[in-house]
């Protein structure tokens, strides 16, 4: 179910009108947990029995580890276990498929007919954070976060790995931020303002901006893009940076929101990600739940800084990839996660060894550089083939005398504008004539919700869905 | 903060309603080709009166039929869709056509759910109606979009007369094969690869289009999509409407490959011709394509005047 569904929006109303009555607040979690299930089940009903057996899964083995277990550790090891495995099997099958078996092999057709449960990569590393968190211990007491009762944990676990905003695309939560928030909520607590700028913010970018760059990047497939000039190519770059930016963005935002309406407060998925000056700087602010996941659960386990500089390199290197492969079972998606990682063992190399002044022409010149850089690796994203992604650069090397496409190029910069926009506003948001206007903010947002009203795009899928 | 944002919205749109209607017409602005396709659709679900006699539903082969020469027609080929599109759009509106036009090329291709739920979701269909501000022609950003582009190409045109005065050497083979520099494309809309039939590009395009029509078409997909079409078309002849099955010339190379022949196949099983009436396909070997499957200007212009003909007599 689209968040830009009349579908979502009945349901939605249905489930916030019910969640406020003061006779259900007992219920609140439980209603949650059925809304939740409703909005997961309403396209695929039967992949609904692997979200409950990954809730199940993680109920019992961190109720068992939480309960102080002797065997603890094995049982959180083989929690996760379980977690990785099913994972890989519901989404990686095809690709090993592809790799090492031919179509007409009977293993290899029943793996490439495994179905992609929609989610599946956000809600497994929601469990797994859940296994690691009781098991460690770190962030809270289990004793003050896991009922006693097996029944009421299994209710909170069901709620934390599926309340909708989050479910199919993200953020991903981890125990420690949302267990301890889980409680009876009142309509008083609702901070209206951050949920209403969140919201309307968060469905500008996708109905606006995202949806509407879909239809112009469209032409970066193959073989159309080969007709197209150098600048119109460079420009349909620039326009689907703008657009994943869009799309995810608001998403994350409109999760944030939704789930402020109900009391919960999610993390910031975003910040401003295209000013960063360094690539580490841009995994700071770029799907932020994600980065750091892979900090907490992965890159620190291995070692991170603390085994010496080549292994540092190697540790990046590995959680990259592995980061790329999250997000989709393709080789590309391995060489973009690489591509990242070298390019933050390049940065970590330079650094230790280059000392330079700060300067604002220098810090200019670095961001123009992570921009170029992250831009073009989305080419990885958008062309599933590496063939296509050779072509799009002798394209680009090529076509420079062909004629441009005007219009074309005069929407994606228009609908781009908005996210330039977007970043400059962190450049100035800290001179005083800023925030002289920005008093005026509600203008801004009016403008906004009039264009969801009159300027939004053919509906589409978020581009995270398919992670 | 969410009060005075809320009257400062409802005063915009206002203004925005109001602006469009006194402005009325005024050329709408397809920015992409979704948005080509929903104009199209909106224009006739919207249209007042009893419409057009004549309505043709086909895919983007169909849309370079120019229907400014034919009387009375109205042409709802959708551009990356099929057939069906079209048909669900025409059962949507009250009045019906006299004939109905129907394309066998892209028959494989079935409808678009989320277009066409788009076009008919209840709340937004009455307001679009009510309020043609509301359509998709009428984007603000879409009518903005054209001046933007002018700019742009004033600006363009004079950095590239620049760079190329610079640097006249660096001529491309494509080009210095031709002689010829690629007409620009302005238009996002319809995007056909113009190419020289010479040209590398346009025999990759149609290498692909000889795979793709070397394989029958899939049995249970061509018959599942008929059978829908069937119940399309016994509605509307129990309406009294005539239906008529057209197919648009393509490359000569892909007009009697398996792919061709099992959907011709499949329509003169279900269609008998005795029973329906067919406008045959004209001689392929006289058209040029862009890709294998897309007229090129003058070819389209050929056969609309090959239709205009043949419909003159129905």
């Amino acid at each position: 179910m689209l968040f830009n569904s009349f579908v979502f929006v009945e349901l939605f109303l249905v489930t916030f009108g019910l969640y406020y009555i003061p006779k259900l607040s007992r219920y609140q979690v439980v209603l949650l947990i059925v809304s939740s299930l409703v909005f997961y089940a309403y396209d695929s009903p039967a992949l609904l029995l692997l979200l409950l057996f990954s809730a199940c899964l993680n109920t019992v083995v961190s109720y068992a580890v939480a309960r102080g277990s002797i065997y603890r550790k094995i049982i959180a090891t083989a929690g996760v276990a379980i977690n990785l495995l099913t994972l890989i099997f519901f989404k990686y099958s095809p690709l090993f498929a592809h790799s090492f078996f031919n179509s007409n092999d009977p293993i290899g057709h029943f793996l490439v007919t495994i179905p992609l449960p929609i989610g599946i990569s956000f809600f497994t590393f929601e469990g797994i954070s859940l296994l690691v968190d009781v098991y460690k211990e770190k962030s809270f007491k289990n004793t003050d976060v896991i009922p006693a009762s097996f029944a009421a944990h299994a209710r909170n676990t069901l709620f934390f790995i599926s309340f909708f905003p989050h479910l199919i695309a993200g953020p991903i939560l981890k125990a420690h931020d949302f267990l301890p928030q889980i409680g009876s909520k009142t309509i008083r607590d609702i901070n209206w303002e951050r949920c209403f700028k969140n919201l309307l913010t968060g469905y500008f970018l996708k109905m606006v901006v995202a949806d509407n760059l879909k239809d112009f990047t469209y032409w970066i497939s193959f073989p159309y893009f080969q007709s197209m000039s150098t600048i119109t190519l460079v420009v349909m770059l620039f326009g689907y940076s703008c657009q994943i930016f869009a799309d995810f963005a608001g998403y994350s935002l409109i999760a944030i929101g939704l789930a402020g309406l109900f009391g919960y407060r999610f993390n910031d998925n975003f910040n401003f990600p295209y000013i960063a000056t360094s690539f580490k700087e841009f995994w700071k602010r770029w799907h932020i739940s994600l980065s750091s996941f892979l900090m907490e659960y992965l890159y620190f386990p291995l070692g991170g800084n603390r085994k010496g500089k080549v292994r540092t390199y190697v540790n990046l290197m590995v959680t990259m990839v592995l980061g790329g492969l999250w997000h989709g079972a393709a080789i590309s998606y391995a060489v973009w996660g690489g591509f990242h990682g070298l390019a933050l063992a390049s940065e970590r190399f330079l650094t230790d060894r280059v000392k330079s002044r700060p300067s604002r022409l220098l810090a200019f010149l670095k961001g123009l550089m992570v921009f170029c850089f992250v831009t073009l690796a989305w080419l990885l994203f958008k062309l599933p083939r590496f063939s296509d992604v050779i072509q799009y650069m002798v394209s680009l090397k090529r076509n420079f005398f062909i004629g441009d496409r005007y219009d074309l190029i005069a929407y994606i910069l228009l609908y781009s504008s908005p996210v330039v926009l977007y970043h400059l506003l962190y450049l100035v948001k800290e001179r005083t004539s800023f925030y002289r206007v920005w008093k005026l903010d509600y203008m801004l947002y009016a403008l906004m919700f009039f264009l969801i009203l009159t300027n939004s795009g053919s509906t589409g899928s978020f581009i995270y869905f398919q992670f | 903060m969410i009060k005075k944002t809320l009257i400062s919205f409802l005063l915009l749109t206002a203004l925005y309603i109001m602006g469009v209607r006194l402005m009325m017409p005024f050329p709408k602005a397809a920015q992409h080709q979704w948005q080509d396709n929903a104009i199209k659709a909106q224009d006739y679900l919207y249209q007042k009166g009893a419409g057009s006699r004549n309505v043709l539903v086909g895919s983007s082969l169909s849309c370079r039929i120019l229907t400014d020469s034919l009387v009375n027609f109205t042409n709802l080929a959708l551009n990356g869709q099929s057939i069906f599109d079209g048909l669900a759009i025409i059962d949507h509106k009250k009045e019906l056509p006299v004939n109905v036009f129907i394309e066998l090329n892209m028959v494989m291709r079935g409808e678009n759910k989320i277009f066409t739920g788009s076009l008919f979701q209840p709340m937004l269909f009455v307001m679009r109606d009510k309020l043609p501000a509301l359509r998709d022609g009428y984007q603000p950003l879409g009518l903005a979009g054209k001046p933007v582009s002018a700019c742009v190409q004033t600006l363009l045109s004079a950095l590239k007369s620049r760079l190329i005065r610079k640097k006249p050497e660096a001529v491309p083979p494509a080009i210095a094969a031709t002689g010829q520099e690629p007409a620009a494309q302005t238009s996002t809309v319809q995007a056909p690869v113009k190419v020289n039939l010479s040209d590398g590009l346009f025999l990759r395009l149609l290498k692909i289009q000889e795979d793709n029509y070397s394989k029958a078409a899939d049995s249970a997909s061509l018959y599942r999509n008929l059978n829908e079409l069937a119940r399309y078309v016994d509605g509307l002849r129990s309406k009294n409407v005539n239906v008529y099955f057209f197919e648009m010339p393509i490359d000569a190379h892909l007009s009697d490959l398996p792919l061709a022949r099992s959907i011709r196949d499949g329509f003169h099983r279900i269609f008998p011709p005795g029973k329906y009436v067919y406008i045959p396909q004209p001689d392929c070997t006289g058209y040029e394509t862009s890709d294998g499957l897309h007229l090129r200007d003058p070819d389209a212009i050929r056969y609309t005047s090959y239709l205009k003909s043949r419909t003159a007599s129905l």
